[in-house]
């Protein structure tokens, strides 16, 4: 049989980091760790070697626990991407007996993580974001009570991506510490 | 391209324990645990300081009845009876299902009959001194193909290098095959 690692672990070629006294370390195998951050971006880690992305985000609230809602925007040689309505969000909500549904267009996607009291792991697939296309996504997003909120969408803007900025959008005093990951699907 | 890492390790468990009459559970070379008419299955070692977090794909099936599946974390051999805590989301022909269970003794997973189902427990941080969290995507075929796909925490911050399947209401007898992986960090 063939033996071909079809998802691979990849390594940013650099990180930017706010908050409030915050650390980010790319570690040697190219996860990113963190510490205190309100704003994480990760440059040059979509490329044409991958078509698709998968990012699991993990941390827990080090300032402001579990009050907060973070989101998401692609970026490309260092510029974050936040033109009005251009990521098409679909959201679907289930907490207790209760399932529902919206729909909205944003400057931003998600929540990515939301209200989240313990430590969280949270998916973001990436379809196709370093093609000069439009880019769909997935959110695998739940937190504490336990809560799932997954949303999917597509960021209608048709150019090439090799990074993406994760923020504590309200109030702007979250802080998480954590690590994210991203893993490249093979072709 | 660099050096390519590969991003999701088999891991191979340290030993299996279970229970039910003439019940039967061994490792494959491959690190995959094949079991079958157990009540319990427990996997002990695979989770270490080596990763944060796992991914558990499981095939299965009821050797008779059915019940949903579920899941306690274990330390050593020990499992944790206390402190599950997971939200129920199911499709089931035209219907939905979403409940909350808190304060629970175990962790519910998927759903399980007599025909072959699969499910895929995504399970966050389980050996650090954390709260634990994990999300189940599976199948299941009972009256008929159902989405049954809980999220749930285990809200204990203690470390657990392993976990225990069993059923959430009654014994029941489980046969199938199972593989943990590590997502590299």
């Amino acid at each position: 049989m063939p033996n071909k690692n079809g998802f691979i672990l990849l390594k940013p070629t650099s990180v930017n980091v706010t908050g409030s006294s915050p650390t980010a370390t790319i570690n040697a195998n190219g996860s990113v760790s963190f510490t205190n951050a309100s704003n994480i971006s990760l440059n040059g880690v979509f490329s044409s070697d991958y078509h698709n992305y998968r990012v699991l985000f993990s941390g827990k609230w080090s300032v402001n626990n579990g009050s907060g809602t973070w989101y998401m925007r692609l970026r490309s040689g260092g510029v974050t991407d936040a033109t009005a309505s251009s990521y098409n969000t679909q959201y679907l909500y289930v907490y207790s007996s209760g399932i529902s549904s919206s729909r909205g267009a944003s400057s931003q996607a998600g929540s990515i993580t939301f209200e989240s009291y313990n430590r969280f792991t949270n998916i973001l697939d990436f379809y196709a974001p370093f093609i000069a296309a439009p880019t769909a996504y997935r959110i695998y997003a739940q937190e504490s009570s336990p809560v799932l909120q997954d949303t999917v969408g597509t960021h209608n803007i048709a150019s090439s991506y090799d990074g993406f900025n994760v923020f504590g959008g309200s109030p702007s005093v979250d802080m998480i510490s954590g690590r994210i990951a991203v893993y490249g699907f093979r072709k | 391209m660099p050096d390519l890492i590969n991003g999701l390790v088999a891991i191979t468990p340290t030993s299996v324990t279970r229970t039910g009459t003439g019940s039967t559970a061994s490792i494959n070379s491959d690190g995959s645990v094949v079991f079958g008419s157990c009540n319990t299955l427990t996997v002990n070692g695979v989770f270490s300081s080596a990763y944060d977090n796992y991914l558990i794909n499981i095939r299965y099936l009821y050797v008779s009845g059915l019940d949903y599946l579920s899941m306690r974390l274990s330390s050593n051999g020990t499992d944790s009876v206390s402190g599950y805590a997971y939200q129920r989301f199911e499709a089931d022909g035209t219907n939905f299902v979403a409940a909350r269970s808190m304060s629970e003794t175990s962790g519910l997973i998927g759903y399980g009959s007599m025909t072959e189902s699969g499910v895929s427990v995504y399970l966050y941080s389980p050996f650090l001194v954390e709260t634990t969290s994990y999300r189940s995507i599976g199948a299941t075929y009972y009256t008929g193909s159902g989405f049954y796909e809980p999220i749930g925490e285990h809200l204990v911050s203690s470390s657990y290098n392993g976990f225990t399947l069993r059923d959430l209401i009654t014994p029941r007898t489980k046969s199938g095959l199972l593989t943990v992986f590590g997502f590299n960090q």
